[in-house]
């Protein structure tokens, strides 16, 4: 059908000059009817004939009541608001779609040396063949009283392989230089010229497509992204293509889990959030310690969200994997800075971990082999089309590693983990879908026989997206998050000193956001969150009946949380784009709790307790609110060169509890309350943008300054841990950082990868009018993670389709640390003298890891897609220290230094999919 | 496979090793350490003014040459002396209630410290030193504990110090002991003699003082009522010979005020181990003397002006425990070494010789008293030896009986 009338097109063209019109009046009646049925009654009561193709006719239905009107009149009726286009020739009637058929040729067709003219009176004459084999898509419909220059071109971007909306598609009109991104629903907006445009539509993984269109008046292009084959190798780490020049926001990054393979890590074990330790601006303590230091924040201040639910503890076996399986991640959303008004309570970060969706069309799957790890991950559809569900599961096996070896001290220890997680999936209809995702991990670990630590993640997370027009959606999520962390001490030697420690935060969260598309140029996001946590700040109980120990529980500390959030995202003009908006957070801490009050004037501490205060259950303890405006600008100045402002304030009403100088599976959680303040931040920053034109080359430099208050510390020899004082060991001081980060990046090509380097610092400052609370003098110091010059190189080098070799190279300033500077008599007693706090610093850190990338071949119709990956990490066997500490043996005060990789790492690993 | 697999995480568990880092002394920080704690006793004040040492050294430096002084808000001032390592006060003198007292000193460097001001705190009285039978971990023995009250609920700061004396008596004392004696060379030859000679001083009894170590500290801030009733200050074994003979313990109690309690809890702190779940951030501890030229000089210790309690009590092993039917066994087990006087291995000029086994060398060195001899049929003489502790008491204690002591 479609190539006949391809044919009336070609035979009508050149013939409509002798068509005529009828003036044969008529009476015709309908309603509800489709548009061809209307065509076949009009055939069946006269003798034309109507040629089309049925794909053209919408679906909609049509009413009408015409008496003693022409058939050009009813037909202009019925085309009206369509893309329909007619033509009476005698008895036969052609539809066309878009095209119009003229009936003159202009009057400079002949003449070749004429110049164009006005578009609005030049019909657009195209190759048939082009639009026959889907080239050229006409859009719009042609008529004479198309008189605009541009139009606006709408549609809407799915994958080709599960029929999700593409959010983030980078769409391009190459005819003139215009560019917009898909929003979240995979819905685009872009300005044509009248006529012929090209355009180009670039999705993350997915293959580029042009496609050519003439456009005649304002339309819609839906298009089916298919993934890219070979995607490979070719991107390591994609920040949003292109992103960094159009949103308003600085200090986002998006890492694909999928484009991380052939970063060498350690023990091959593939993982997203210590690949944005690479990243300017995200640091870490040490290499086998939990937890971000994001632009100079402490490691609690980075709200790490799983599908929105909040996990506790990202890490796994001390912190040398992460416990996100990236199997089953799509990709990890970070936020430096800018965070988006719908994200709050912490200070520092969002690290927004998505998850894959399952696959809605068949049975798909990953698996992977590594030296400490293996997994699993599968997808199906539930309904074809519809629902999916994706189960990905990963364990380690080092518990039996350790089981089988000789070292009776090995032997009885245990470091064993295991994830897993499961998304569901189920779109009712364009405009509803759900999804949920279930995720657990569990770690066990024993650093002395006698003591068995355990932590767990539980999270729960259910989306309902809603639809409500083009224009205005909604979003509804609810959450839970149960983390739990014990320690099982079991000494046979010492039976009256056994004890279970119990330590427990539990957060739920409902979420209601919606966004609202105002007009092209304001998009406005509003919302409501709430979120009630509770907090077992720890337990102790005797294993053995004969126990010295007394068991002890303190008070279980219960708060909420609630937020209501407004931006805008307004485009002034074409070069200046700004996003404002502000978050209004109160929380508010709830009994039952006693809190103790403390003299006034007098430092807090166990010796000034004055009384208590007796809540009851749900009675306010004390309301704290935040007013939390976040702003964001982009001038563009050209293409290809943008600079970006932002201002963002932040509030954080839980705080992690830590006097280790590294953050430890060990340590607890608490909140805000009538003597613990919430932490508060303010952060400048600034960047300016570059894309090289005509290469994947993208250069950026950052900067930002950030102040906090409140910031968490503790008293020289704080003891944090079962402690019913717990505020007396409590300090809260300002925080204050800077830095400058540069990051190159080269996305595509055979050479790929990015080099980033940041000069930052990080300061505490500890002052206050009573002595034992001052630190350092009162004044500025470094702290536990101040790293000034940190550098990293990931490159990536694709010798064939199937071989790439890969580098990682790291260089850190070391930390710092607080050093005894020598040793006193005091009451007959030695004592040591450290230094001011943080005074000191251990070693540089620097590590070379390399790793060969080999892929299975790429026949199409093959089983299963492999791929190997062998990779040494600290290639130097640089013996960089972890950490530095001193003891006293035998009346002398000895320094020991520890180390964690010393040596080379070699590793294989191996995963197919299928 | 699966043996590549162990090695590999075998690596990961071991890679990660301590090696000893080496202490740098280039960064060691000199302060000022001062510990004074005037009193309301009238009596010549004392202050001990010493300086850090590096960490590789065992030796504490003291600050020699200071000018220090104690000056009230009346104008007053007090010198202090060194004397014998410390420096005490010129005269006798007591600090006295409703009077603000600052520590002035000078160091010999030139650098000025000043205390801040410090009032005499609320006088407390010691009602009771306490003993009391009790088992801790499975370990008998008698508890020292304290009691007093501060019916004006305002004092609620305590700190405690204690010196122990214990009567010892030496179980294998005899009246006489070995002496040797190396003659200068004649003709080459050396000789050793070895003779007995009468003590001259006491030796058989003597009496062993410790003074406490570490820092006792109690508040009453939790309680509705400033009462402190045996409060544990010490726990003695009772196998411990020191309770054997009689003991006697004095406690002194000082009422402190909060920012001198809260220096030294945190002191205290800062010198325990941290446990299993919370080990400590280290850092420097803040007292009350600062700098006067260098306000960010580190200054070590604290002034304190309090008032003190003093109680001394005295018991007998049979007193405590009851029940008991035997004295502790001595501190040590006493076991005779016999030796022979003859040896004719080479002698070296200083009388030294190779083997360090036989009886001179012992009575050289005194790691072996006289306690008996037997002669052998043979007519040679053997010599029954033991250890120091068990025939000389002044190796455990002082031969001069303190004045406060009572039988």
């Amino acid at each position: 059908m479609k190539s006949k009338i391809f044919l009336f097109l070609l035979v009508f063209a050149t013939q409509f000059l002798f068509s005529q019109e009828t003036n044969q009046p008529f009476t015709l009646e309908f309603s509800n009817q489709s548009t061809k049925s209307v065509f076949d009654k009009i055939e069946s009561i006269s003798n034309y004939r109507f040629y089309y193709d049925e794909k053209w006719l919408s679906t909609n239905l049509i009413s009408g009541s015409y008496e003693g009107k022409t058939i050009t009149f009813i037909l202009e009726k019925i085309v009206e608001n369509t893309e329909l286009n007619f033509l009476i020739d005698q008895e036969k009637i052609i539809i066309t779609k878009n095209k119009m058929i003229y009936t003159s040729l202009p009057d400079n067709f002949f003449t070749k040396s004429g110049n164009e003219t006005k578009p609005s009176t030049k019909p657009i004459f195209n190759d048939i063949e082009a639009i026959k084999s889907g080239n050229l898509t006409l859009i719009g419909k042609e008529s004479l009283n198309n008189t605009e220059d541009t139009y606006t071109l709408k549609g809407n971007i799915k994958s080709a392989k599960n029929g999700l909306p593409l959010s983030d598609v980078t769409v391009t009109n190459k005819s003139n230089k215009k560019t917009t991104v898909t929003d979240a629903e995979g819905n685009y907006s872009l300005v044509a010229d009248y006529g012929e445009n090209a355009i180009e539509f670039d999705g993350q993984g997915f293959q580029k497509q042009t496609r050519k269109i003439i456009i005649y008046n304002n339309g819609k292009l839906d298009i089916t992204l298919s993934e890219k084959v070979n995607l490979l190798n070719e991107i390591v780490v994609r920040g949003k293509r292109r992103n960094n020049l159009r949103t308003a926001i600085t200090g986002v990054t998006t890492i694909e889990a999928e484009g991380i393979k052939t970063v060498p890590l350690v023990l091959g074990e593939r993982d997203v959030l210590k690949i944005a330790l690479t990243i300017p601006g995200i640091k870490t303590a040490g290499e086998g310690s939990a937890g971000f230091n994001v632009r100079g924040g402490k490691e609690d201040q980075n709200l790490i969200l799983l599908d929105n639910a909040t996990l506790y503890n990202p890490s796994h076996f001390f912190g040398f994997f992460s416990a996100i399986n990236p199997y089953a991640t799509n990709r990890v959303d970070i936020y430096k800075g800018g965070i988006p008004v719908h994200f709050g309570g912490r200070l520092s970060s969002v690290f927004d971990i998505i998850s894959k969706n399952g696959n809605t069309e068949k049975l798909k799957g990953e698996a992977g082999i590594g030296p400490v790890t293996s997994n699993v991950t599968i997808s199906t559809p539930i309904v074809k089309n519809k629902s999916s569900l994706l189960v990905g599961a990963r364990g380690t096996y080092s518990g039996w590693i350790l089981k089988s070896l000789k070292d009776d001290q090995l032997k009885n220890s245990q470091a064993s983990f295991y994830d897993a997680i499961a998304k569901y999936r189920h779109e009712f209809n364009k405009k509803n879908s759900l999804e949920s995702t279930f995720y657990y991990s569990n770690d066990k670990f024993s650093i002395t026989s006698d003591s068995l630590f355990n932590y767990s993640n539980l999270l729960l997370s259910v989306k309902y997206n809603l639809a409500f027009n083009d224009k205005h959606k909604a979003e509804a999520n609810f959450t839970n998050s149960d983390y739990k962390f014990g320690i099982d001490y079991d000494n046979q030697n010492n039976v009256t000193n056994s004890f279970d420690f119990g330590f427990r935060i539990r957060e739920t969260q409902g979420v209601l956001k919606f966004n609202y598309a105002f007009n092209p140029k304001n998009r406005i996001t509003y919302g409501v969150s709430g979120k009630l946590y509770k907090i077992n700040p720890g337990t102790v109980n005797p294993k053995y009946s004969i126990s010295l120990i007394t068991p002890l529980d303190i008070a279980d500390e219960k708060g909420l949380e609630t937020a209501a959030f407004v931006s805008n995202n307004y485009k002034i003009s074409e070069k200046l784009l700004i996003d404002y908006g502000v978050r209004f957070s109160v929380f508010t801490a709830l009994g039952a709790s006693v809190q103790k009050t403390y003299l006034e004037n007098k430092p807090i501490s166990e010796a000034t307790v004055t009384g208590e205060k007796v809540f009851g259950n749900n009675e306010k303890i004390k309301r704290f609110s935040g007013f939390e405006p976040r702003i964001s600008a982009k001038y563009s100045i050209t293409d290809n060169l943008s600079l970006k402002a932002g201002y963002d304030k932040t509030y954080q009403y839980i705080h992690l509890l830590s006097t280790n100088t590294t953050q430890s599976p060990t340590d607890t959680w608490k909140l805000s309350d009538l003597n613990v303040d919430p932490q508060s931040g303010e952060q400048f920053s600034f960047g300016i943008f570059k894309n090289f034109a005509n290469s994947d080359l993208e250069a950026s430099v950052e900067g930002y300054y950030k102040k906090s208050k409140n910031i968490l510390d503790y008293k020289v020899g704080a003891n944090i841990v079962l402690n019913k004082h717990l505020e007396t060991e409590l300090l809260q001081g300002e925080g204050k950082s800077y830095g400058i980060e540069f990051l190159l990046k080269k996305t595509e090509g055979r050479l790929n990868g990015w080099l980033g380097y940041t000069y930052s610092r990080a300061f505490i400052k500890l002052n206050s009018q009573f002595d034992e609370e001052i630190v350092n003098n009162g004044e500025y110091f470094p702290t536990n993670f101040d790293k000034p010059h940190d550098f990293s190189a990931v490159l990536n080098y694709k010798f064939t389709k199937r071989y790439s070799f890969s580098s990682n190279f790291t260089y850190q300033t070391g930390r710092p640390i607080t050093y005894p500077v020598g040793k006193y008599v005091f009451g007959g007693a030695e004592y040591t003298l450290y230094s001011d706090r943080n005074k000191f610093r251990i070693p540089d850190y620097y590590r070379l890891d390399i790793g060969v990338n080999i892929e299975g071949n790429h026949k199409i119709k093959k089983l299963a897609h492999s791929f190997w990956n062998i990779s040494i990490y600290n290639l130097l066997g640089r013996n960089n220290p972890y950490s530095v500490y001193f003891v006293t043996e035998n009346g002398r005060i000895k320094g020991y230094k520890t180390s964690i990789f010393g040596i080379p790492v070699p590793t294989i690993t191996y995963n197919f999919k299928f | 496979m699966k043996q590549l697999l162990k090695s590999i995480l075998f690596l990961l568990l071991v890679t990660s090793c301590t090696e000893p880092y080496a202490l740098q002394s280039e960064d060691f920080e000199e302060a000022l350490v001062v510990e004074a704690t005037l009193t309301n006793e009238f009596k010549k004040q004392e202050i001990s003014i010493s300086k850090t040492y590096p960490l590789e050294n065992i030796q504490t430096s003291i600050e020699k040459n200071a000018i220090v002084f104690v000056k009230d808000d009346l104008g007053t001032t007090y010198n202090f002396i060194e004397t014998d390592n410390k420096y005490i006060s010129e005269n006798e003198f007591q600090a006295l209630p409703n009077r603000t007292y600052q520590l002035f000193i000078k160091t010999a460097n030139g650098n000025s410290y000043v205390s801040n001001n410090q009032t005499l705190t609320k006088n407390n009285t010691i009602d009771d030193v306490t003993t009391t039978v009790r088992t801790i971990n499975g370990q008998k023995g008698v508890e020292i504990g304290v009691n007093h009250k501060d019916p004006d609920n305002a004092s609620k700061f305590y700190r405690y110090t204690y010196e122990e004396t214990s009567k010892v008596t030496a179980p294998k004392w005899v009246d006489s002991e070995l002496k040797l004696q190396i003659t200068a060379p004649y003709y080459d030859i050396i000789y050793a003699l070895i003779y007995f000679e009468l003590r001259t001083e006491e030796a058989r009894v003597c009496y062993k003082t410790t003074k406490s170590k570490e820092i006792i500290l109690k508040e009453t801030t939790k309680q509705s009522q400033d009462i402190v009733e045996k409060f544990p200050l010490k726990f003695i074994n009772y196998k411990n010979y020191d309770i054997a003979e009689r003991y006697s313990i004095l406690v002194n109690l000082y009422t402190q005020n909060l920012e001198s309690y809260t220096y030294y809890k945190n002191l205290k702190k800062s010198a325990e181990n941290g446990n299993i779940l919370s080990p400590s951030q280290p850092g420097f501890i803040r007292g009350n003397i600062t700098c006067v030229n260098d306000n960010n000089k580190k200054v070590l210790g604290y002034f304190e002006v309090s008032s003190v309690s003093s109680k001394r009590i005295f018991f007998n092993y049979f007193d405590v425990f009851v029940d008991e039917n035997n004295l502790p066994d001595y501190f040590n087990p006493c076991n005779i070494v016999e030796l022979e006087p003859y040896d004719y291995e080479g002698f070296r000029e200083d009388g030294d010789e190779k083997e360090a086994i036989t009886l001179r060398t012992k009575i050289k060195n005194k790691s072996l008293i006289y306690y008996d001899k037997y002669f052998k049929s043979n007519g040679t003489i053997t010599f029954m030896l033991v250890e120091p502790p068990c025939g000389d008491c002044r190796v455990i204690g002082s031969n001069v009986r303190p004045s406060f002591w009572i039988d």
